[in-house]
């Protein structure tokens, strides 16, 4: 019996359960790569039964946590650092944009 | 500027000399500094390393909060002393000469100057961030800055929407077999 790849958390609901049972046959078959069925299992459980979601912001959260990264890292190795440098980047160019917007806007709204 | 290993040592620095000698349009020229450091090996091994330092969003807001700030206090000594130095068509004169341009000319030209934000942003968009500073100090419009900034940092933010549209996609997967 191999060893499981994805943790399990007392507090998992059925929901999360049963989606993280396949997660892990998947990961075991090598029908996903392991990190991937890490990090859907935890958005999977992230969302806690209430649906499906998985939205930037979702993923933006997972990667912002520090606790959650150490989480995921000490499950399977995976590019984990090189996710949270691009949710760091991504985050970051999101607010200058809004920066260059509001500069622009005030350049041209200058102009008679 | 930090100095690229794997781009051509006098490239930029050509790139430069165009700009201040408007042998090419700033954009044109800015357009040649950009491919130079996203074809460079040096930023491309930085991005896929991980190792492009982190800036959080949180720093930076605190930047933009101070650039603020700063705006809004040149601007009220600016009125202030407009006020008491010249009449009212003087002033409107000035504003349609586009003295408000300058302001945000020159507060653009502090935010490029934020070293440690643009190196923060990744490398290359600190050497970016050097040339349009000087492009700027030497006259280009700030809106056209800040437009071809903008098309840039599109190209340069390493977001990877691939891994979350796959991840996405294994998950309507996962529903699919669950349901089946």
């Amino acid at each position: 019996m191999p060893e499981p790849i994805l943790r399990r958390v007392a507090t998992d609901n059925d929901y999360v359960k049963k989606r993280v049972d396949v997660l892990e046959r998947w990961a075991q078959s090598g029908e996903m790569e392991p990190w991937k069925a890490v990090l859907m299992a935890e958005l999977i459980r992230k969302e806690g039964g209430r649906g499906v979601s998985m939205t930037d912001k979702d993923f933006e959260e997972l990667f912002m946590s520090e606790e959650m990264v150490e989480i995921m890292r000490a499950q399977v190795d995976g590019p984990w650092m090189v996710y949270v440098e691009q949710t760091f980047s991504e985050r970051s160019n999101n607010f200058v944009m809004g920066f260059l917007g509001q500069l622009e806007d005030a350049a041209s709204s200058a102009k008679p | 500027m930090r100095v690229f290993k794997s781009i051509p040592p006098d490239a930029l620095n050509q790139i430069r000399e165009q700009i201040r000698s408007a042998e090419l349009p700033t954009v044109q020229a800015l357009e040649q500094a950009a491919l130079l450091i996203n074809k460079s090996a040096d930023y491309q091994d930085a991005l896929k390393s991980g190792l492009v330092p982190r800036l959080t969003g949180d720093d930076l807001m605190a930047f933009v909060e101070r650039v603020r700030r700063d705006r809004q206090l040149v601007d009220a000594s600016r009125r202030t002393n407009d006020k008491q130095a010249k009449r009212p068509s003087q002033l409107q004169a000035d504003q349609a000469e586009g003295t408000s341009d300058e302001l945000l000319s020159e507060l653009f030209n502090d935010f490029m100057h934020e070293r440690s934000a643009w190196q923060h942003m990744g490398a290359g968009l600190a050497t970016l961030g050097d040339i349009a500073a000087e492009a700027i100090a030497g006259g280009a419009q700030v809106t056209e800055i800040a437009g071809w900034l903008r098309a840039q940092r599109h190209d340069y933010a390493p977001a990877n929407p691939n891994m979350r549209d796959g991840i996405r996609s294994d998950r309507s997967k996962l529903e699919a077999s669950l349901a089946a």
